[in-house]
């Protein structure tokens, strides 16, 4: 708010301004609180200096919401990669035909600090195209 | 049959399968989800303030305010039930969404005490402090409720 804009405010209704300052801070705390629903959520739980990538086929693939995942070999256990929400990896051109069982894939992200064996993708390679999940 | 049960039930009922398998279904729950919020507990702790600071038109802003918050308890119920039915199983373990389901009770429980103690008062004058209370457990209970909605990703 201006000074002008701020002095006016308090010169013409000066007995509702602590309402009003009320109002705008829980204006502002709804608006923080909807950008946040709609930010990503969850990669603090993964270790990014930890950072690697698995190639080989899709064991298992699960294309659901709110995160698709899949299952693969690597280094002798099954590990399941965290993907992106359907809607985001639809736009990016990756649709669930593309990661059917059985296809090579190579997915680079980081391992979970809290599950082991889980990892939260950042791209995956398929087919010879990446796509950006975050 | 035990609440686990319910929430498997309603994880592999065609609910749950449309909110894990649509793509937009789950999305558009979750976005709808927010404005639900923001109506609720947004109209609720503007009737809230008021009361707390003993204003003379709280009455007024209790008939402006509840056709908003009622809006908005709607619209939560509902794409609540389909983000609920996506992972319900999961949910029942999580500590956030437990916690937040309390508060919610305790925000509801709260609408009925301060309907049925202060209802009829609150259209003749002003409100005795007793309603200031009730004001203090509605904002406590809601703004915990959001909050603790928002914390159910990250536990």
């Amino acid at each position: 708010m201006t000074p002008t804009g701020h002095r006016r405010l308090r010169d013409t209704s000066a007995r509702t301004l602590p309402a009003r300052r009320i109002g705008a801070a829980i204006l502002a705390a709804t608006v923080l609180t909807g950008g946040a629903a709609l930010a990503h959520h969850g990669w603090g739980s993964y270790d990014t200096a930890k950072a690697f990538t698995m190639t080989g086929p899709v064991a298992h693939l699960e294309w659901a919401n709110p995160h698709a995942h899949l299952m693969m070999q690597h280094e002798g256990a099954t590990w399941e990669a965290t993907l992106a929400p359907l809607s985001r990896m639809e736009a990016r051109g990756l649709s669930a035909d593309r990661l059917k069982a059985g296809t090579t894939v190579s997915v680079y992200g980081y391992p979970s600090t809290r599950t082991p064996n889980e990892m939260r993708a950042e791209r995956i390679t398929v087919d010879g195209k990446t796509v950006e999940l975050r | 049959m035990d609440i686990l049960a319910l929430a498997a039930a309603l994880e592999g009922s065609a609910l749950g399968v449309a909110a894990r398998s649509s793509v937009w279904l789950y999305p558009i729950a979750n976005i709808c989800h927010v404005l639900g919020a923001a109506l609720l507990v947004g109209a609720s702790a503007t009737f809230d303030i008021a009361v707390l600071r003993r204003e003379r038109a709280a009455g007024w802003v209790l008939r402006a305010g509840i056709p908003v918050a009622a809006v908005g308890l709607v619209i939560q119920l509902a794409s609540g039930l389909v983000l609920f039915a996506a992972e319900a199983g999961p949910l029942t373990r999580n500590p956030a969404f437990l916690a937040k389901l309390a508060f919610i009770a305790a925000g509801l429980f709260n609408i009925l005490a301060f309907h049925g103690l202060f209802g009829r008062t609150i259209r003749q004058g002003p409100l005795p402090s007793g309603a200031r209370i009730t004001a203090a457990l509605s904002l406590l209970a809601w703004t915990a409720a959001l909050l603790l909605g928002r914390t159910i990703a990250y536990v």
